[in-house]
This record gives C-alpha cells, sequence and structure tokens, in this order.
C-alpha cells in the first residue's frame, strides 16, 4: 500500500482537485483505492456525493481500533472508497495534542490498511501544524500542488525547511505545478524557468480550466465528464510521473 | 431510492487457466475483457463471486511476467510460477448495468444483468447461459442494499446461484476443472496382487506422458516437458524398483524406450532451464555489464528452437508412436490368472514395504558415506536414490497413514532440494563452459559476453561451495534417530523379504 498525501500549506491551490482525480485514475485503473478527506471543509467527499459527517466525528475515527472500516463509504466508483470528513477535524490538532505519540496516530490508523488498498490518498487542509506533521509520518509520497506565484513557492521553502529540520528523509516530496495560467508572465516565467529550490519538481503542469471548477457542479471526477480536456489528460499524465517515480 | 441503466456493453470474455489448473485450485481463474473501452484482464474468483485486480492491457498476457508490476502480477506469481495461460472458455457477454441512487444522486449499489453465450462449442443448445442477476452492495450503504435485496426477492423470485457463472460454463462444455495434476493420487489396496497395481501406475504415468505432448509440440511452456520427463523417470523407477513382475523380455525392450526418451528430451529440458534462469543469470552481474550477457540469451534460445524441433521430430517418429501403442497394449492387456513371474502375485503393501524400507537404508549408507573431501559424483548418485525413494513413496503413498508419510515425505523433499540445488550448479558450470566455447567458435561472440559468462560461472562456483558446505547438515536432519525411527516403524516389513524384488 502507498500513502500518497496531496498537500501544500497554502490554500486554494488544487490539493482537493488532485487527491481526487489521482485516486479516480488509480481506481479505474483496478488499483484498490481510499481517499481520506482531512479536511473539515469536506471538499473531496462533496465531490463524491458523501455527506461530509461522521458518527461520533473525530473521536470515533482516531479512537477506532477495529471499526475504522465502518467509516468508510463506496463512492460511485468501482474500487475507490472513502473515509468521509467531519467538521469536528478542525480540531484534530487539538484532539492530538493529548495522545500518546501524537505525530504518529494516522500512520497507526492507517497501516491497518495495508492489504486492503494499492493507494491511500489523502486529502490535507492547508496550514502546518500537528495535522500536518501525522500525514508527513503517514505519506510515502507527499504531493504538493504549486501555483506559480512568489507566495506559493515561498510556502514549499518553508515546508522543504521543516522537513529538513524533522529528519523526515524517507518521505518523497513532489512538488508540481497547478492552476497554471499561460497567459500570466509570472506564471509562464516560473513555469519555463523552474526555481532550483523546486527539487524533484514533476514536469506535468496542470492548467487553470473551468473543467476543473465544474467538478463542484458534477460532484464527479474530472475524467468522467470531460475525459478529453487538457486539465483531465494533465492529470493522466501527471498519475503516470508519479507511478514513475514509485518504481 | 431510484434505478437508473447505466449501459448496455457487449463484451468478449476467455477464461484463462494454467494447463495444471493452478488458479482454479487457488480458487479463481483469470478473465480477459474486451470492450469498446479496450482490453483488460482480471482475477475472478469462482465462488464467492468477486474480482481482484483488474488492469488495462495492451498485449497478449502468456506469462506472468508479461504483466506490468501491478497487484494482479503480485497474486499470480507464486500460483502461475512458470506455467502458461490457457483459454479455457470464450463467451460473449451482454452486460446491462444499472445503478440504484439515493436522493444525493449517490450510488447506494450496483447491479448488473448478464447474458452470457459460450462460444466455439459445437453443441449449440448448451450455448446459452441462463441469465444472471448481480446484486453489489456500495460499501457503508449496507442498510439500503438489504432492502433493495428484499425487493428482489419479494417481486423477482428469481433462483439464488451458488455455483458461479464460471463453473457452470465449464459444466456446460464438460470441461472438468483441475482434472489435470501431476501427482499420482493413486488410491491402492493392500492386498491387491502387486502385478495389477503396477499396471496401473505404468498407465497412469503414459496418460500422463500422453496429456503433455501437444504442450510440448506448440512449446506452451516448459512444464509440459518438465511433467512429460517425471512420467518417463517415475517410469524407469518403477521398473527398476519392482522386479519380478513383468515378463523379462517386456522388461528389458521397455526399459531401454525409457531410457531412450530420457536421452531425446534432455537436450531441450537442459535449455529451458538456462533460460529460466536467465534473470537470475543476469541479476548475478554487476549492474554496468548486465546487458553483456543478452547476446547469450539469443544463442539459447536459437539452440533450444533447434532441439525442440528435433524433440518434436522424435516424439511425431514412427518409433515413438510404436512405442506408446505398444506400451499401452500391454498395460491394457488382460491378465492370466497363472503366472510363472516370481513377484507378480506379492501383495502391493509388502512390495511397497521392502522396496521402500530397501531405499531408505541405500539412501543413509550412501549419505553416510559422502565426507568434505567426495567427489560431485557421490552426491550425484544420493540424489538420484533420493529421487527413486521419493517416487517409490509416491507411488505407494496411499497405503499408510497420510500425516505419517506426508511427514516424512517433507523431510525427504528438502534433502532433494539441497542435493538438487549443488546437482543443478554442477552441471550449469559445466554446460555454460561448453556454450561459451561454443559461442565462441559458432558466432565469434564479443569479449565482453565472454567476460560476463565467466562471471556468472564465478558466482555459480562460490553458490556451488556454499551448497556444499550445507549438506552435512542437511542431511544430519534427514538421518537424525527421529526420522530413522518413523522410517522403520511405517515401512520395515515385518517378514525380512530384502531378497526379494532385487
Amino acid at each position: 500500500m502507498k500513502i500518497i498525501a496531496c498537500y501544500n500549506i497554502k490554500g486554494g491551490v488544487g490539493k482537493t482537485a488532485t487527491a481526487v482525480n489521482l485516486a479516480y485514475l488509480a481506481s479505474r485503473e483496478g488499483a484498490r483505492t481510499l481517499i481520506m478527506d482531512l479536511d473539515p471543509q469536506g471538499a473531496a467527499s462533496f465531490y463524491f456525493r458523501v455527506k461530509p459527517k461522521i458518527k461520533g466525528g473525530l473521536k470515533t475515527l482516531m479512537d477506532s481500533k477495529q471499526g475504522l472500516d465502518e467509516l468508510i463509504k463506496g463512492t460511485d466508483y468501482a474500487d475507490l472508497d472513502l473515509i468521509p470528513a467531519d467538521f469536528s477535524f478542525r480540531n484534530m490538532d487539538l484532539f492530538l495534542e493529548d495522545v500518546k505519540k501524537p505525530t504518529r496516530r494516522l500512520r497507526k490508523l492507517l497501516i491497518n490498511f495495508d492489504n486492503d488498498y494499492d493507494f491511500v490518498f489523502l486529502d490535507c487542509p492547508p496550514s502546518i501544524s500537528l495535522v500536518s506533521e501525522n500525514v508527513f509520518q503517514a505519506a510515502d509520497i507527499l504531493l504538493v500542488p504549486t501555483i506559480p506565484t512568489i507566495l506559493s513557492l515561498r510556502t514549499y521553502d518553508q515546508l522543504l525547511k521543516f522537513c529538513k529540520e524533522n529528519n523526515l528523509d524517507d518521505l518523497l516530496v513532489l512538488p508540481f505545478f497547478s492552476m497554471v495560467d499561460m497567459r500570466k508572465q509570472l506564471h509562464r516565467m516560473i513555469v519555463e524557468k523552474p526555481p532550483k529550490t523546486l527539487a524533484g519538481l514533476l514536469n506535468t503542469t496542470i492548467p487553470y480550466a473551468s473543467d476543473v471548477e465544474r467538478m463542484g457542479l458534477n460532484r464527479a471526477a474530472l475524467a468522467t465528464y470531460a475525459p478529453k480536456c487538457r486539465a483531465a489528460l494533465a492529470y493522466e499524465l501527471l498519475w503516470d510521473e508519479i507511478k514513475e517515480c514509485m518504481s | 431510492m431510484h434505478c437508473e441503466e447505466l449501459h448496455t456493453k457487449v463484451l468478449q470474455r476467455t477464461y484463462f487457466d494454467s494447463f495444471d489448473w493452478r488458479i482454479y485450485c487457488a480458487g479463481g481463474v483469470i478473465e480477459e475483457e474486451i470492450g469498446t473501452s479496450g482490453v483488460s484482464l482480471r482475477w475472478r474468483n469462482v465462488v464467492p463471486i468477486e474480482t481482484f485486480g483488474n488492469i488495462s492491457i495492451n498485449k497478449k498476457i502468456r506469462f506472468v511476467w508479461d504483466l506490468p508490476v501491478c497487484s494482479l502480477r503480485e497474486r499470480l506469481e507464486p500460483i502461475l510460477d512458470v506455467r502458461a495461460l490457457l483459454p479455457l472458455l470464450c463467451m460473449n457477454c451482454q452486460a446491462h448495468g444499472l445503478i440504484v441512487l439515493n436522493k444525493d444522486k449517490k450510488t447506494v449499489a450496483r447491479l448488473s444483468i448478464e447474458e452470457n453465450r459460450i462460444l466455439g462449442s459445437t453443441k449449440s443448445k448448451s450455448l446459452k447461459l441462463p441469465a444472471i442477476l448481480y446484486a453489489e452492495s456500495v460499501k457503508g450503504y449496507d442498510t439500503v442494499f438489504k432492502e433493495i435485496l428484499q425487493v428482489i426477492d419479494q417481486q423477482l423470485a428469481l433462483e439464488v446461484d451458488d455455483q458461479g457463472m464460471v463453473q457452470r460454463a465449464m459444466a456446460a462444455v464438460e470441461l472438468q476443472p483441475a482434472s489435470y495434476s501431476s501427482n499420482l493420487n493413486l488410491l491402492l489396496s493392500p492386498e491387491t496382487h502387486i502385478e495389477v497395481v503396477m499396471r496401473n501406475i505404468l498407465l497412469r504415468l503414459l496418460e500422463m506422458m500422453q496429456v503433455n505432448e501437444r504442450g510440448i509440440r506448440s512449446n506452451l511452456d516448459s512444464e509440459f516437458l518438465h511433467d512429460f520427463r517425471i512420467a518417463v523417470r517415475r517410469s524407469r523407477t518403477a521398473l527398476g524398483q519392482i522386479k519380478g513382475v513383468l515378463p523379462h523380455k517386456i522388461w528389458v525392450r521397455f526399459s531401454r524406450k525409457f531410457e531412450w526418451l530420457g536421452e531425446i528430451t534432455g537436450p531441450t529440458r537442459d535449455l529451458d532451464v538456462y533460460l529460466l534462469n536467465f534473470v537470475a543469470y543476469k541479476k548475478s552481474l554487476p549492474l554496468p555489464v548486465r546487458d553483456d550477457l543478452d547476446p547469450f540469451y539469443y544463442f539459447l534460445m536459437k539452440h533450444q528452437t533447434i532441439e525442440h524441433k528435433k524433440l518434436v521430430m522424435h516424439l511425431e517418429s514412427a518409433r515413438y508412436i510404436k512405442m506408446t501403442a505398444a506400451w499401452l497394449a500391454y498395460l491394457k492387456a488382460p491378465l492370466s490368472e497363472r503366472t510363472t513371474l516370481p513377484n507378480a502375485h506379492c501383495s502391493t503393501l509388502d512390495v511397497a514395504n521392502s522396496r521402500i524400507w530397501h531405499m531408505v537404508r541405500r539412501v543413509v549408507k550412501e549419505g553416510e558415506a559422502i565426507s568434505a573431501s567426495s567427489p560431485p559424483g557421490d552426491l550425484h548418485q544420493l540424489r538420484k536414490s533420493c529421487k527413486k525413494l521419493r517416487y517409490l513413496m509416491d507411488f505407494f503413498r496411499s497405503l499408510y497413514p497420510t500425516e505419517e508419510i506426508n511427514k516424512l515425505i517433507n523431510t525427504l523433499k528438502l534433502l532433494q532440494n539441497k542435493l538438487g540445488q549443488y546437482q543443478d550448479i554442477h552441471i550449469q558450470i559445466a554446460s555454460l563452459e561448453t556454450y561459451r566455447t561454443q559461442m565462441k567458435s559458432e558466432s565469434g561472440a564479443a569479449d565482453r559476453t565472454l567476460v560476463a559468462i565467466d562471471i556468472v560461472i564465478q558466482t555459480l562456483e562460490q553458490r556451488q561451495s556454499h551448497v556444499r558446505k550445507m549438506f552435512k547438515s542437511r542431511f544430519a536432519a534427514f538421518a537424525e534417530i527421529k526420522n530413522r525411527v518413523a522410517f522403520r516403524r511405517l515401512f520395515k516389513p515385518k517378514i525380512q523379504k530384502d531378497t526379494l524384488f532385487q
């Protein structure tokens, strides 16, 4: 089982769209896939038409030793399941502070699924916190959608610094450009000549596209309603590239 | 809650397994599905009806190594090993997909109605299978699913299919699953005359040779020849170990014929083994020189093709056809009540005890005589004795308590594995040296290829010496008192008849 976290300190960079579309592509290839919606906004759950609600909330999720399986909801797609978000996830940091080995709690939970899934995608909330540290400890790959802007690049540097300071050497950090609008000079400039600090930058760029925004309207993965659009094809390329990195 | 039709698909499905039903024995079959969206391959459980490891493919998959790295390959590798996937059944399927949606338009269950028609069968009446309705729950919506099942049960009153579509289809074309096994699986009675049992054993071995012929001729995979050779070796062991049961003339004639079969099948099998080992040879080389060994692969392939052609010619020769026909006629001919053959009317249990016990003592004696300075030939001789012992135990297995004999067979297997490893490496080193010279003279092989072969030989020599060092402890484990007592208790004849059946 490979755990892929879609993460960025910054919000609104396309984390959820990435997690949802890649998870769909993985399951379409027959891989048993789980997506875990860690963001209390519950956007991934919404896209999959699943109520962002867990009976008992955060406590059930974190305390559940054998019952985690009961929280899983099948999506509209075969081989793709979801652990929905809950509004109580906004307090996840507070909860984690009071448990033993607070940075390894998520890892411990996900290890239970080792034989059940080939891929687990984590749709992470923005910010850098104890939840993020849990994500870093649990994930094999940290996929970082990055908008080619100065602020985005700055948060990426912060992330790298954090990883270095916390000896997260086993974590494969893979940034890629997201929501790229080549009409904008700054985007064009950064994509064409990415800064050297973007180590491990993937070649694929995801364009800014209204088709992606329509995910909210259709409540479905992009490839199911606009399979030939530029963004859908870009997600396919991105998935191929990630698989190559894993192999 | 309401139901929507999702699609109607026309699919062609082909089901695959190995010749010896390895996948079926593991609870499934491989399903290839051709539809408008391309070709996919998956594992389908026979019962319960579940699929696993769906993967899109764009080429014919014959061996497990033809698959990309995926969960299906991971599951299949230990099951299929080197066997080829062979088609069992081909079917046309019309699948009507339906989904049950809740008020949020979220899928809460999936339904599918499948109408299957078997292709390529001559029995036109049995071609169409009864339509099947599949109901699949979606995780987390169990309560809704129960309601759906209730509706189906109350309003449609369908029969529950506990057999599964694949089994139903196999039954329709009279395909008997797991009908071939390389194990003998003979059910013997201890008091039966050995002449009857011996014929049954030899007949079963002849059948095994014959069912593998087509696979050898078509070069489907290397195991057809392997099983064929095992049947030949087992026949030779039966002839060599159970004497005074067949007329002398017949015994001499067919002992020679089986020896000939051993000879004509040897070169192809050897090359098959080298080809199967090639990946391991390559991996034993340092990364920068691995590709230097590739010309050796083409050399092996070329010679395998030549030797295989020769083998097919032998199998199609009048000599072989006459031999098998005569052997079959002899084995099927009725037995006369009177016989002058000294051991023909001995009881099977007496013969089994006597021969197995004799061979156990020989194995122990030969093994104990092997020291650190013994030549490789001594280990080879011990390996041959072990094989004979193993075949005898396989022939007569059903006469003994299952647990006890299986335990001893497993003990023997461990010793055989070690001896097999040693002998195989020994032969490989000799053959690789011969091939190296042959390659040089035939095609003027590049120096870097010859160097790569030399490195492989060196690695094998190191492994051989390592395996040799482990022989002593492995043999000691086999010959420990506990096992000797078990062998004695099970096989030592009550009345000493060692002079018989020699």
